[in-house]
Formats: structure tokens, sequence, C-alpha cells
């Protein structure tokens, strides 16, 4: 597929500056470069601004409800394992409402590529507080600060048992681009979190605060360390937020582990018409 | 104010497109929108591609969803600046 072909004729419907246009644009240039179109992919998206992006993107969707974008992903995963799925999800769609899912998800590293677009609040409900926020952000659900800590994405993903762990800045799209790259190409759960800048009701994170703050991990950081990974996932503050690859592991995949779909993706196989009377008869 | 002296003016089509340099602050929303008409530099600016094919509304749309309207577009057919307007 070439860039207007993943195009659709539905016009984007961000806001001017927003951090999903660049999010849109890496992910489409990494779907050329790679070739996933309707044969071999398949997306998922969450509720909240990200979720447009499936509107604008011509490949075969599936839209969850709120913080679902996870489970739906893993059935479709578990359906046909040979397709890659993609799920975008928001900060607060993926820590607030999918919170639970994220957790089990990770722990059984199911083979998803996951695009988290962190704008730190819920955006498309206009601005309130999302489990990301920084302590003391004022918006429309907190007019006087925010009084909760904010979680910490990486630190939870890497916790719950994800084998790639990653964070992005949106508006680099030629490095975003080559992390959506890296991500898919991993097998098991793909963790990125993509600091999006939401130009509108954000006004603490914009691209300034991120481009000025940011830094990419070299080649002298190890992100098969887990511990040091923890660690770093741990900085987030002026001039110190990293970004790159903080966290790579080595385990099987929950996909590799059924053996019902060792041979043969679920959606290819013939239906079983077996007579169910004796398991009936057995536990009834 | 900004110097806009240097900020190249490019043609295509119908449409003449400047970038101000110095407003420009590397968000990536018009790379997004039309690829073929912008890149981002090394210094995180977007320049333009002479020879683009897109389709002019695409290029205005690619100038309107800037932040900081640092794209202008002036229709030379009719000499009306189009964006901002």
């Amino acid at each position: 597929m070439t860039l207007p072909e993943l195009t659709t004729p539905c016009s984007p419907t961000w806001c001017p500056g927003c951090g999903n246009l660049p999010i849109w644009a890496a992910f489409k240039n990494a779907a050329v470069a790679q070739g996933w179109d309707n044969t071999n992919t398949a997306l998922v998206a969450g509720i909240g601004c990200h979720g447009h992006l499936v509107n604008f993107t011509k490949l075969t969707a599936l839209e969850g409800l709120h913080g679902r974008a996870l489970p739906v992903a893993c059935g479709l995963k578990l359906a046909n394992h040979a397709l890659n799925v993609f799920v975008f999800t928001g900060d607060g769609d993926c820590f607030g409402e999918g919170g639970n899912h994220l957790l089990h998800t990770a722990r059984r590293n199911h083979d998803l590529t996951v695009l988290m677009h962190d704008n730190g609040l819920y955006a498309l409900t206009t601005g309130q507080t999302s489990p990301l926020s920084p302590h003391g952000f004022t918006t429309k659900s907190t007019p006087q600060g925010n009084p909760d800590e904010p979680l910490n994405p990486l630190a939870i993903a890497i916790a719950a048992g994800a084998t790639f762990v990653a964070r992005a800045y949106a508006g680099d799209i030629p490095t975003l681009t080559q992390l959506i790259i890296a991500a898919q190409q991993h097998r098991g759960f793909a963790f990125v979190d993509v600091l999006q800048p939401c130009t509108t009701y954000n006004k603490q994170f914009t691209h300034q605060f991120f481009q000025e703050n940011t830094y990419q991990l070299d080649s002298a950081y190890d992100p098969t360390n887990k511990l040091a990974a923890y660690a770093k996932a741990q900085d987030f503050g002026l001039k110190n937020i990293p970004l790159g690859l903080i966290y790579r592991g080595e385990k099987p995949c929950y996909e590799a582990q059924i053996p019902q779909i060792q041979t043969t993706p679920l959606v290819r196989q013939s239906l079983v018409r077996d007579n169910l009377a004796q398991l009936f008869k057995t536990y009834t | 104010m900004t110097d806009q002296s240097q900020d190249k003016i490019i043609q295509l089509g119908k449409y003449k497109v400047k970038v101000v340099r110095n407003l420009c602050i590397g968000a990536a929303s018009c790379v997004a929108i039309s690829p073929d008409t912008f890149v981002l530099d090394g210094q995180k600016k977007a320049v333009i591609q002479e020879g683009s094919q897109d389709v002019p509304e695409n290029i205005l749309m690619a100038a309107q969803s800037c932040p900081t309207a640092a794209i202008l577009i002036t229709n030379t057919e009719t000499g009306e600046q189009v964006w901002p307007s």
C-alpha cells in the first residue's frame, strides 16, 4: 500500500497541532515500509481522541468500549494469530477504564503492539484528569489542582510482565516510525508510551516541553536489565525524560503456548461438530 | 516580530506556500496531513518539497493543522491570502 491508499476520504478532525497527527503519520509510514495491509494487519482502538485514527486509516479496525481495546485485541489475535494486531489506546482509556486489562494482557504476554497516546488527560471529553495527569494539574475536573499522584505507565508495564516497553515523542516522526516497526517485530506484548501534546487542553506538556526535556537513550543503555529498566522508568522531569526502548525481555508469548493453534490459526480450522450429550451426562 | 525575509516561498499549483521558520515548533501536523508537501529538516522545522503533487485542499488542510499558523498560503489566481484568513 502507498500512503494515499492508507488514507480514507475522512479528513482528520483533530485540533491543530494535536499529537495524534504525527502518531498517525508515523504509523502509516511504518505500514508502508513493512507492507502492513488488509491481508495481514488489523487495528483495534479504544475510546478517546486517539480512537479517531482508525477512521482515517484504511485498514480493518475494531473499536472497543471505553478501556476495552485490549480484550478485543486479545480475542482477535487468538482467532487469527497470523495477523499483526495493533492497539491504539489513550492514557485514560488504558490506565483508567482499562487498567485491569492492561495488567493481565501484559502478564500473559499477548503478541500485540500497543501504542498508548499519552496526552496526560481525557481530551475527547474536553479535558479532565486521567490517571496519568501530574499531581497538582489543573483541569475542569480538578479546578483546585489534581490531588492524586499519577501512575507510572512504563514501570507498571514492566512489572506486569510486558516484554517490550518503550517511550517516544509523537513529534519525532522518523524515530517513532522505527520504534513502531521494532515493537511490531517483537514477539510478545509490546507497549509504547507515546508522549503526545494536547494543544487544546494540556498547556503543560507542549511540543516545546517535550522537545526541551526529552533525550534518546544511547547504546550504552542496556534494555535487557530489568532492574535498570525499572529504575529508568522512574525518570520523568525537566531535562530528564528518556525516550527509546526501556525494557526488552524474552519469554514465550501467550499465543505460542496455546496447543490448539500451533499448526493452524483458529479462523482457518474446521468446526468440530461433536456430540455434547456425553459431556452433559458427565457434568450434570 | 519575526523575520520572514529568509523563508522560501514555493509555488504549488494555484498556491504559493511559505513556512515561517521562526514560528514553526516542529509539531509535524503538516507532515502528517501532506507528507508529499512537507518534511521536517534537521532542525525539526517544516520545509516545503518542491514539485509536490498533493491536491490543493490537502495542502490547505495541512496549513490549517499547524498550531502556530506558521504556514502561509496565497492563491495566486486571486491574489488572496487564504490561510491564515
